[in-house]
């Protein structure tokens, strides 16, 4: 069963090519990581996947539906890159709280979605910071906060967006090692993947918005990627070579 | 007493409490999304309503509420589209209803002195048809505001993903502004619309310094709200002042004693976090 299939997606921001000719496949139990240097179009193509920015051209599938007629959200967990700056005055329960309403325009959460909290709270080691204030948080605990409120629906497909921006490499473990108790299907944006390395089951490359390695895991290192490269946004204009394809 | 044994003066205390509990309660949301100034430019436009109302010779609230809805709704969707960045088009939506309302009442024969009780409010010249209005439309905001408040919380906080649980985030966010529209109308006769916005925003600012999350921070901004409304007003009566201008100084004196609760409380929080942290070991950060 494959849980994502992204077919010659094309994306355009403001006339620039941001994602060209890109295809991608997530399998059911996959644990998949996305690497690239600054601006090859990473998060670009999570918002796309997740219908947050529209695509010019090919096709996004998520859990065998085209995401245009896509309405199970239930079933997708996403935790952002960053928490918007407007949940300073609100306590970590209301932030991981905020991901029980899928799908549900209307309503209170009910006690079966605040025993879903509970868990989520407590799959991230955050059970005793329920009360406190989310600004008043480290920010490896804040990323902590977003992954519950990814993670409170018990997700079938779980995409992440550089969970691991900020926090130190003992903490990186400890939420992947959170991941991975999941056993769920997971898509992840990573500068570097070490901390996931024992989890990860397949590694694609982007570089310049095209997919330029898709294969067993492997680091950018390891791939000859230098970040000293400038971001490079415009294939069509950068003549892009593409060594790496598998 | 006797005073409170006018009609007049218990209109007045009935409308007062009503736009005390509704305005920080969409506050809430305006402040969330970081439009604090949202109410403020919204006044500027009901004073065209207000305007055409004492052109035609109707009665102004309607005309202000239609006005005021026509308005919100521009205001969003170029907030949407992106092109509200530059303020420009903001601008010229606000400073062009207030010119239209000036100028209109001056076509009235009025001028601007014909719009200066609904730029400070009158509360006490509240009728009982508006009152009827003020009170319907308030309970609205109300029920709305609380009744939607985890979805409305949630695509204020982060629209992004409010959208990847599937919630409507374009109409809420219409919505938010619909009501604001609204509650800005409603409280034109109170503290008038050029003060309409510090009863929406600081009451909201005073109550997130006192209370903890989001939830405590709305019901004790309504909190203070009607506290500053029925104090404004109880004291102007009394002491023959402006009531709209006591109510927004009354908040203000809210949000000035917030500060050093706020530290004090922070303070004990952070304390108690730091046990909570020697507790369940070391953490990240």
């Amino acid at each position: 069963m494959t849980c994502l299939s992204v077919s010659n997606l094309k994306v355009e921001l403001s006339g620039v090519l941001i994602l060209d000719d890109v295809s991608l496949e997530v399998d059911d139990q996959q644990t998949v990581a996305l690497l690239g240097d600054n601006g090859s179009g990473k998060s670009t193509l999570i918002k796309a996947i997740l219908s947050l920015i529209p695509h010019s051209a090919g096709t996004i599938d998520l859990l065998g539906t085209a995401i245009e007629r896509f309405h199970q959200w239930s079933q997708i967990g996403y935790v952002p890159q960053r928490a918007s700056v407007s949940l300073h005055s609100t306590t970590v329960r209301e932030v991981v709280t905020s991901g029980v309403l899928a799908n549900r325009p209307i309503g209170w959460p009910s006690r079966r979605d605040r025993r879903r909290v509970d868990w989520a709270l407590e799959t991230v080691g955050l059970t005793d910071q329920a009360k406190q204030l989310y600004l008043h948080l480290s920010g490896g605990q804040q990323q902590r906060v977003l992954i519950a409120r990814g993670i409170v629906n018990q997700p079938r497909f779980l995409i992440l967006d550089e969970p691991f921006a900020g926090v130190d490499l003992i903490n990186q473990k400890d939420i992947a090692s959170s991941l991975a108790s999941l056993k769920t299907t997971i898509l992840v944006v990573l500068h570097e993947t070490e901390s996931m390395a024992a989890n990860l089951d397949r590694t694609v490359v982007l570089r310049a918005g095209r997919v330029v390695y898709d294969g067993a895991p492997t680091t950018l290192e390891d791939l000859g990627s230098h970040e000293s490269q400038p971001p490079a946004r415009n294939p069509l204009l950068t003549g892009m070579d593409r060594p790496w394809i598998s | 007493m006797d005073l409170l044994s006018f009609a007049f003066v218990q209109r007045a205390l009935i409308a007062a409490a009503l736009v005390g509990l509704s305005s920080p309660t969409i506050g809430t949301y305006i402040v969330q999304r970081r439009l604090s100034l949202l109410g403020d430019g919204l006044g500027h436009v009901a004073i065209a309503g207000v305007g055409l109302a004492l052109m035609t010779g109707s009665a102004p609230l309607p005309w202000a509420v239609g006005i005021c809805l026509v308005g919100a709704l521009l205001i969003e969707t170029l907030r949407q589209r992106g092109r509200a960045t530059g303020d420009i088009g903001l601008a010229v939506l606000f400073y062009g209803g207030l010119a239209a309302g000036v100028l209109m009442a001056s076509v009235a024969g009025q001028g601007a002195g014909g719009l200066s009780s609904y730029l400070f409010g009158s509360l006490n010249t509240v009728s009982s048809g508006d009152l009827w209005i003020v009170g319907g439309l308030s309970v609205i905001i109300i029920v709305i505001a609380i009744g939607l408040s985890p979805q409305l919380f949630t695509v204020c906080a982060d629209e992004d993903f409010a959208k990847t649980l599937g919630l409507p985030a374009r109409l809420y966010n219409y919505l938010i502004v619909v009501l604001a529209a609204i509650t800005v109308t409603c409280a034109m006769r109170t503290v008038g619309l050029l003060l309409v916005s510090a009863l929406m925003v600081i009451p909201v600012a005073a109550a997130q310094n006192i209370f903890h999350g989001f939830k405590a921070g709305l019901w004790g901004a309504m909190l203070i709200g009607l506290i500053a409304s029925l104090g404004g007003y109880v004291t102007s009566i009394y002491a023959n002042l402006s009531p709209g201008a006591l109510i927004v100084l009354i908040t203000i004196a809210f949000f000035v004693v917030s500060w050093p609760i706020s530290a004090l409380l922070h303070r004990h929080s952070r304390h108690i976090g730091s046990l909570g942290h020697i507790a369940s070991g070391p953490t990240n950060g």
